[in-house]
């Protein structure tokens, strides 16, 4: 061990909590596993040998997105006992021992493998779980599965990796572990990991569980039998950081207007009190803050469960544009069998009929015999109308603020009430001052849309352009995922900043053009919603570059646009 | 198996696990919904019951639980002799994304491979008869998995017409939904089928916190000694509920708590007679449990808002939450 130390001098600190959490977890299997996100790189791959390395002699499983029941839970293999005239069965990833998990693209599963994999994590059918997240920007492994897992590792900006050797550990098993439950912890070091939990902004008691028993088995690694401030310090690195959804001391400003938060804040000072603890506030803060990213508020706007959720929800909803089951039904077609599918057996006799002659007299078989080989299987499809994405991109600038910013949120909250009788998905964006925001990325929670939508606030220039770009963003992502985008556009027309955030009429015109011929060439059903006093050629204009349906907002008549908008984006879904 | 945390050493929770618990007392209440966030312990809460219900008296290994050998199922019908044994109220998790096959029940292939017999393979609505179906995430759960179950869950029957067979068996269950409003709603029929309704929030009080840490992580340490800790405890809770069972057939209601009922679901516009039927029966069944003979108006006022909160006619961005309209429309009328 000791010569792994000065080894490591020159590794990151990042790193070194690696090892440590993959120490902690050879001790102790109930801290389940690490989420570690990471690009494809050198380091990624080096990763996946020491992964393997480390745990052995588990071997790894990978679930990928598309795994069939059939690989998870096991069952009797059909083709293969038809063909030895056995029975065979094999066992699936879950309920092996001898197996760990090894979620390979974790950001792409599903709402509903994601729910199968925390189940076998909350029954204890699985030993550790390792979920490799190679997302981009704000895609992440699933809340729940995250929410389930003790660590979680960000190394996108990390180069060099150290070798993760647990012999040493494997070979003190026996004793580790005996030593594990004895291992003793002050009462105050107890609730402070909830306390701190709490401040951080983490709801889940997952989290403080989790850290209390790192600290343990940390202690226990060290060959102590109680939990130093060094341990408890570690402990809150691995376990709580990760998971932060605030940060500490910073609440007064930011925090939302909630009551209930300030009396968690007076205990908080209560016992955070030096006399009372033997940890000062400050140092878990420190030390927090030390393994927390650079841009630290943005990375915990991204890690806050809510976001997170939505977007693997979207993901789940909108990506199987072709199920098995349900839908209108597709002509049928040759694919590999299982129980998940529907067989589509006219077809399958069909494509087997003109080889009987041959077959029988191949096997031998008497002449009233079918033969049917796998190849012949037909499966039934089903094509499930992709859901409608409606993005609103609302003008909040001073010249519409002054005049319909008001009439424009009721008339998005007549839509959004449409929206929410048609199962139609919805995106917020706001543009005013120098760019666009998107208030609320693709999702079904008319709550949290219309949240955003009050807090609204109006003002300054008219960046057309910076919000069409982030309009035709969402587009292009919801369309990857298989939603079918609208963009309603709310402006007076008078764009005033460009793309850059310059005040330049001129350029800010040319911006917005260059925006409206890309949603023309993408073919995004658009319609351009005039929210001037009087109709006025800008928005008209606007309309006509983007091929967009040019609606005035009428007064006071919030129906009448809803009209307007289900029908163009369904002219363009009957085009298209 | 280890055993389950014990239902009365959760900290805090109290409405879902009261709602739990008349829903056991009387199953005809219909199926609990819980929505709330996560890691609030709801699944930690419906798997302590298995060990917290009474044990059942079933036939063994009788896949549908039959109480002894009957002609009812098809399991029985081949046996002669029976042996009733204890156990466990079958408490069955149903992982999102199950297949239709695995929850009604499809073609027993390993019987169809090796004697060419057409069996049934019972799903899991069998499991769960006479017991607790538990669905995380109800509200990401196919619909048409979601139909199928509450058509079950109100017959009390499954039945399978597929791959040329066709099967009836019972399947008496009280379904539990949980889910996360924020990931996505229920669709308002599905919504109206479930009997109680309750809010889990996670706890925000600082001490509660606390103590569900230091209480988890005793158990963690020394479950067996945390076990017998508890036991009185259960034992006492396992008791009432009982002796609820029993008393609950028995309570009576008066007409003019009926009226109240009634009056109180017009108030708020409920669609349909699904609100005072649940009213009456959860009136009933908290009545037994706190030992009553007849239903009286505080009783009512203690369980309405479960009964009632999720069958409001409500705009969906109507913030204004449905237990202030309730709250309103109960003081209405209950103290009138």
């Amino acid at each position: 061990m000791k010569r792994k130390i000065e080894l490591s001098a020159k590794t990151s600190p990042k790193i070194k909590l690696l090892r440590k959490a993959f120490f902690a977890l050879a001790v102790d299997p109930f801290l389940k596993g690490i989420n570690i996100r990471s690009r494809a790189s050198h380091l990624r791959s080096q990763l996946s040998i020491e992964i393997e390395k480390a745990l052995y002699p588990l071997k790894p499983s990978k679930i990928h997105g598309q795994i069939t029941d059939f690989d998870l839970y096991g069952g009797i293999d059909i083709s293969n006992s038809i063909k030895e005239k056995e029975l065979t069965k094999r066992t699936g990833i879950f309920g092996n021992p001898s197996q760990f998990i090894y979620l390979s693209m974790s950001e792409r599963i599903g709402s509903s493998l994601a729910g199968k994999i925390c189940l076998a994590i909350d029954k204890r059918q699985t030993s550790y779980v390792i979920s490799l997240d190679e997302g981009l920007e704000d895609e992440r492994t699933p809340y729940s599965i995250l929410d389930r897992l003790a660590f979680a590792f960000d190394l996108n900006d990390e180069r060099q990796l150290q070798r993760i050797n647990l012999s040493k550990i494997r070979d003190n098993l026996p004793e580790i572990r005996s030593r594990l439950c004895k291992v003793r912890i002050s009462e105050n070091m107890k609730n402070q990991f909830s306390i701190t939990a709490l401040s951080l902004g983490i709801t889940s008691l997952r989290a403080p569980i989790f850290a209390l028993r790192t600290a343990r088995a940390l202690a226990a690694i060290r060959g102590k039998s109680f939990v130093s401030k060094n341990d408890f310090v570690m402990a809150i690195q691995l376990t709580l950081a990760h998971k932060a959804t605030q940060i500490p001391r910073m609440q007064e400003p930011q925090k939302p207007e909630e009551e209930q938060e300030e009396t968690n804040d007076t205990k908080n000072e209560e016992n955070s009190d030096p006399s009372e603890i033997n940890i000062p506030q400050e140092m878990i803060i420190s030390a927090i803050e030390s393994t927390l990213p650079k841009d630290v508020l943005g990375e915990i706007k991204l890690l806050s469960p809510k976001k997170d959720t939505l977007n693997s929800n979207a993901s789940g909803s909108g990506q199987r544009k072709l199920g098995n089951r349900r839908g209108s039904p597709k002509p049928s077609r040759k694919m590999p069998f299982d129980t998940s599918k529907r067989l589509d057996l006219i077809s399958t006799l069909r494509s087997a009929a003109p080889w009987q002659k041959l077959r029988r007299e191949l096997h031998g078989s008497p002449d009233n015999s079918i033969i049917i080989y796998k190849d012949d299987l037909f499966v039934r499809q089903y094509e499930e109308k992709s859901d409608r994405l409606i993005i609103f991109t609302v003008d909040a600038s001073g010249s519409n603020a002054i005049g319909r910013l008001g009439e424009a949120k009721g008339a998005i909250e007549y839509l959004l009430g449409e929206a929410y009788a048609n199962r139609d998905h919805v995106s917020l964006i706001a543009f005013r001052g120098t760019k666009a925001e998107v208030l609320l990325p693709a999702t079904r929670s008319l709550v949290q849309a219309k949240k955003k939508l009050a807090d609204l606030p109006g003002g300054g220039g008219t960046p057309i352009a910076s919000g069409l770009e982030k309009a035709v963003e969402i587009s292009i992502t919801a369309r990857n995922k298989g939603l079918t985008p609208t963009i309603a556009i709310m402006t007076d027309g008078k764009a005033n900043i460009s793309l850059e955030g310059q005040v330049d009429r001129k350029q800010a015109l040319s911006d917005s053009e260059k925006f409206c011929m890309i949603i023309q060439n993408l073919k995004i059903p658009a319609i351009v919603i005039d929210t001037s006093n009087r109709p006025q050629q800008p928005a008209k204009d606007l309309a006509h570059k983007a091929n967009a349906k040019y609606i005035p907002m009428p007064r006071a008549d919030a129906k009448k646009l809803s009209n307007a908008i289900s029908k163009s984006s369904n002219e363009f879904h009957t085009n298209q | 198996m280890r055993e389950n945390f014990p239902f009365t050493a959760i900290v805090g929770q109290q409405e879902m696990k009261q709602a739990l618990i008349l829903a056991a007392i009387d199953p005809s209440i219909g199926g609990v919904l819980v929505l709330g966030d996560r890691g609030t312990g709801k699944s930690t809460i419906v798997r302590s019951l298995a060990s917290l219900l009474p044990k059942i008296r079933a036939e063994e290994n009788c896949p549908y639980n039959c109480p002894k050998i009957n002609n009812q199922c098809d399991f029985c019908k081949k046996k002669k002799e029976g042996k009733v044994v204890q156990k466990t109220s079958p408490v069955v998790d149903l992982p999102l994304g199950s297949t239709e096959d695995r929850v009604v029940g499809s073609l027993d292939i390993e019987a169809a491979l090796k004697n060419g017999e057409k069996n049934f393979e019972p799903g899991l609505l069998a499991r769960a008869n006479r017991g607790f179906l538990y669905i995380d995430e109800v509200n990401l759960l196919e619909d048409h998995i979601v139909d199928l179950l509450l058509d079950a869950a109100a017959s009390g029957e499954n039945l399978v017409e597929r791959e040329g067979m066709s099967i009836r068996h019972q399947s008496k269950f009280v379904l539990i939904g949980s889910g996360n409003p924020e990931e996505g709603e229920l669709r308002p029929q599905l919504l109206d089928r479930f009997g109680l309704s309750v809010e889990v929030k996670s706890p925000e009080n600082i001490d509660e916190r606390i103590e569900v840490v230091k209480r988890r992580d005793e158990y963690e340490v020394n479950p067996k000694k945390f076990l017998r800790i508890w036991l009185p405890e259960e034992k006492k809770l396992r008791e009432k509920i009982l002796l609820a069972r029993k008393l609950v057939k028995t309570v009576t209601i008066s007409d003019q708590i009926l009226k109240k009922c009634a009056k109180l679901c017009v108030e708020i516009g409920a669609d349909g007679l699904r609100g005072e039927l649940t009213l009456l029966r959860t009136a009933r069944a908290y009545a037994a449990f706190n030992g009553r003979k007849e239903v009286e108006e505080n009783h009512l006022q203690e369980i309405c808002l479960p009964a009632l909160r999720h069958r409001l006619r409500k705009n969906p961005l109507d913030e204004a939450g449905s237990d202030v309209r309730i709250s309103r429309a109960v003081a209405g009328i209950l103290n009138s």
